[in-house]
């Protein structure tokens, strides 16, 4: 038996010591019933399309926001790292930001937008950059000095073999910085939700919770972790798609 | 006394089954410095780690004065051949050395004292304070060779240890090693793919052949001591030795068909 | 599946964690190194640039030319720090949010680190929860605020609960992966030289992991913080994340700014005290990293 079936066993198993748990009363089953309670609740919201309408919302903005900040991201960190007096300019603003929480940016988000897609689409934005350009930024760092200056070197003349050099360079900092940003995105859409939203997945937790729909309360996390899972495994696999040969350089070495 | 009695080594990876060491026969007395030679890929490491205990052997046995060897017995110490990989990149080469005598449970001067002793041996006095990476590949082996030796072990096993080192630096470092086997006798089994190093340092060779090993030459090195790497190794039964053992190393690479109609 | 040991070779595990982890010290350990210089250029040009920036904001605010209401000028934002510190207002919301997350910070980390050695020396172990870690770990650890709430009401243990549920997956999927790393060499040699067990997990297995360990720490920092400025969001009756929340529903917005500008200063001066830390434990690392470092 493989090891990875023993690893799926034993997720079977803490479901069901959790489902017998329940069952026998030794955790208060209000606060966390058993799975196959959580499982009846989940099916009932995905029948009745409340789950869907859900998901597509947190999607919608995680979508929009990451797409926003990919494109801040790799453009910023692609020029910061090609012109220094960019990044000269820029490198304070950049050291007093970054290690700011990301969530402060809520609030403002909120004065500014209000409570609807914009404010979220905003906030996904701000945070999920952050490593997109970062990483980038590093990526285009870790190219070959002299690569660097024979692409400064026709930068006015084709700009465009520029990128054909340095952006396949930095590719695989710029596939890692996507796939932190693509996470980070997620927790501020779900924290955007939950703090302060009227849909989405986080909304659909909190407000389960506050109105003591238990099951789907947990149904709902369940849903999250489910698409933070599939996301992940998205990434890493497109990843490994594109960027198999930088896997097989690196394992060289 | 080191009686290596038949020692087998079979991996098995899934339905395959690869032989490494088939039957590997000899002993070794005390404070005798043997080197066993053979063809690259021979098995030589896989020996060396069934003799110091760290790989279970599939047949035969190995016997430290009579007992059994099961694991890393107390009184040996093994000297790798990746120095940086067996160096602690976090510690000074004064904690490098002390690392060899954390659960010796000395008292405190004793342990300092036979840390500059080691220290002293191999010439990095002067460098106790500093790391690993800070060193020329020489000084880390070197400082592998101090670690050996703060520990005072009876028996020094060392898989190729000079083995990536430049051919000065080795030199050096094969006459310092004779000197501190000549000033502190104790058993050293060397293993090597060097001929001539195997020859300019032992008392005996022995020869491996290819995949699986088995001892297929013993040759009794009667080379005066101390030894000097221009006279010795102008000694024409030095050449002799060498060539011996060089051509008995061809005919085992050789693969037996080949072999049968040379 | 492949997929997640391939990932560990292109970047640390935590995946989502790394939500304003510091350092220019890249995710990814790809091919080449980069020479490891700052990832950013010091000078003058930079502070001069965020001072240009806030004068315009000034600027603007000042002429009336954006909504003074949303967007007060710096000055009057600045009058509302340092008021809402010497009136103790920041000082005494400041004290429990950074309690709270220490704590649940330092819990995380007694837990993690000593639980992901074992689970990385003793490979079988890991194997079979790694299909259960990886379900976890993309769990944005703000979904599961709700449900702790419902344990453990909106006191002080929720957030220190969460903060240590944040923090624990980083700290613990990179030791795992920083002891698994550790070269069997350096394991053989310490059992040559007759270590326990124990002393090989303390004395080997850790120090050699450190790096790694110390990023996940480095990571799961930055977690810390932000969770636990959301749990305080959620419910709370002190804390930097109360404030905050509390002036924006206030529309003093000012007050809001003001207790971003402190949010921001925490963070930075957290990472910065990081860096002192970790320089500190591991100068021979960085040496190591540094060009010229083979001597």
């Amino acid at each position: 038996m493989s090891t990875r079936i023993q690893g799926l066993l034993v997720i079977v198993a803490i479901l069901a010591a959790w489902e017998a748990a329940a069952w026998a009363s030794l955790v208060n089953p209000a606060f966390l019933p058993p799975p196959s309670s959580i499982l009846l609740a989940w099916k009932e919201i995905v029948a009745s399309g409340e789950l869907i309408q859900h998901v597509t919302t947190t999607m919608r903005v995680w979508v929009q926001g990451f797409a926003l900040a990919t494109l801040l991201g790799v453009s910023l960190g692609l020029l910061m790292g090609l012109f220094r007096p960019l990044a000269a300019a820029l490198a304070t603003t950049v050291e007093l930001l970054r290690p700011m929480p990301s969530v402060a940016i809520i609030p403002i988000a909120i004065v500014t937008f209000g409570l609807e897609d914009p404010m979220k689409r905003f906030v996904t934005m701000y945070a999920a950059t952050w490593p997109i350009l970062i990483n980038t930024l590093y990526g285009v760092r870790s190219v070959d000095p002299v690569l660097i200056d024979s692409a400064r070197t026709f930068r006015f003349s084709e700009p465009r073999r520029a990128l054909k050099v340095i952006l396949p360079a930095a590719s695989p900092y710029i596939a890692t910085g996507l796939r932190l940003g693509a996470g980070i995105a997620l927790i501020l859409v779900v924290t955007a939700e939950l703090v302060a939203s009227r849909d989405g997945l986080g909304y659909f937790v909190a407000q389960s919770q506050l109105s003591y729909r238990i099951p789907d309360m947990y149904a709902g996390i369940f849903s999250i972790a489910v698409v933070g899972y599939l996301l992940n495994l998205a990434f890493v696999s497109a990843e490994n798609r594109a960027l198999g040969w930088h896997r097989r350089l690196a394992s060289r070495q | 006394m080191l009686q290596v009695t038949h020692l087998q080594k079979t991996y098995v990876r899934g339905e395959r089954e690869t032989v490494a060491v088939r039957d590997l026969h000899f002993s070794v007395r005390d404070d005798e410095f043997i080197s066993i030679v053979g063809p690259s890929g021979c098995g030589k490491t896989t020996m060396l780690r069934c003799v110091a205990g760290l790989l279970p052997a599939s047949g035969g046995q190995v016997l430290l004065d009579g007992r059994l060897v099961t694991r890393p017995p107390k009184e040996m110490v093994l000297v790798f051949q990746d120095y940086s990989r067996s160096l602690c990149a976090w510690r000074s080469v004064h904690g490098n050395v002390a690392f060899a005598l954390e659960e010796s449970h000395l008292p405190r001067t004793e342990r300092k004292q036979r840390i500059r002793e080691a220290l002293a041996t191999v010439g990095l006095t002067e460098f106790g304070e500093y790391y690993p990476f800070e060193l020329s590949g020489g000084m880390q082996q070197r400082l592998q060779i101090a670690r050996a030796l703060a520990y005072q072990p009876k028996i020094m096993l060392m898989d190729e240890p000079f083995g990536s080192l430049d051919a000065l630096t080795r030199a050096e470092l094969e006459d310092q090693l004779l000197a501190i086997w000549t000033a502190n006798p104790k058993t050293v089994v060397f293993v090597t793919h060097d001929i001539e190093e195997a020859v300019y340092l032992s008392d005996r060779v022995l020869v491996l052949s290819a995949r699986p090993s088995e001892v297929v030459e013993e040759l009794i090195i009667d080379l005066p001591r101390p030894r000097d790497q221009l006279e010795t190794r102008s000694l024409e039964r030095f050449a002799d030795y060498r060539g011996h053992i060089y051509r008995r190393i061809r005919q085992e690479s050789r693969p037996p068909v080949l072999a049968a109609s040379a | 599946m492949g997929s997640t040991r391939q990932t560990v070779e292109l970047g640390p595990p935590e995946g989502a964690a790394s939500l304003g982890a510091s350092e220019p010290r890249p995710t990814p350990g790809p091919a080449t190194r980069p020479a490891a210089h700052r990832l950013l250029p010091t000078g003058l040009a930079g502070p001069l640039f965020v001072v240009l920036l806030l004068a315009v904001w000034e600027t603007l605010s000042q002429l009336k030319l954006v909504n003074v209401l949303l967007f007060p000028p710096v000055s009057t934002i600045l009058a509302r720090f340092l008021t809402l510190w010497t009136d103790n207002t920041f000082p005494s919301n400041l004290l429990p949010t950074l309690t709270r997350m220490l704590l649940g910070y330092a819990l995380a980390a007694g837990l993690a680190i000593p639980l992901g050695t074992l689970m990385g020396f003793w490979h079988g172990v890991y194997d079979r929860l790694e299909p259960l870690l990886e379900f976890l770990r993309p769990l944005p650890p703000v979904a599961v605020l709700p449900a702790l709430v419902l344990f453990l009401g909106i006191g002080d243990e929720m957030k220190v609960a969460i903060v240590l549920f944040g923090c624990f997956w980083p700290i613990l999927l990179n030791t795992v992966d920083g002891v698994r790393g550790v070269h069997p060499t350096i394991v053989e040699v310490a059992l040559m030289y007759q270590f326990t067990t124990a002393r090989i997990l303390r004395s080997v297995v850790l120090p050699a992991a450190l790096p790694q360990i110390m990023a996940g720490l480095r990571t799961g920092l930055a977690i810390a913080l932000i969770v636990a400025i959301v749990s305080e969001m959620i419910g709370a009756t002190q804390g930097l994340g109360f404030f905050i929340v509390l002036a924006q529903r206030g529309f003093r917005i000012a007050d809001m700014y003001a207790g971003i500008v402190l949010l921001a200063i925490v963070g930075y001066l957290l990472n910065r005290g990081f860096l002192l830390i970790e320089a500190h434990l591991m100068a021979w690392h960085r040496a190591q990293m540094s060009p010229g470092g083979e001597g």
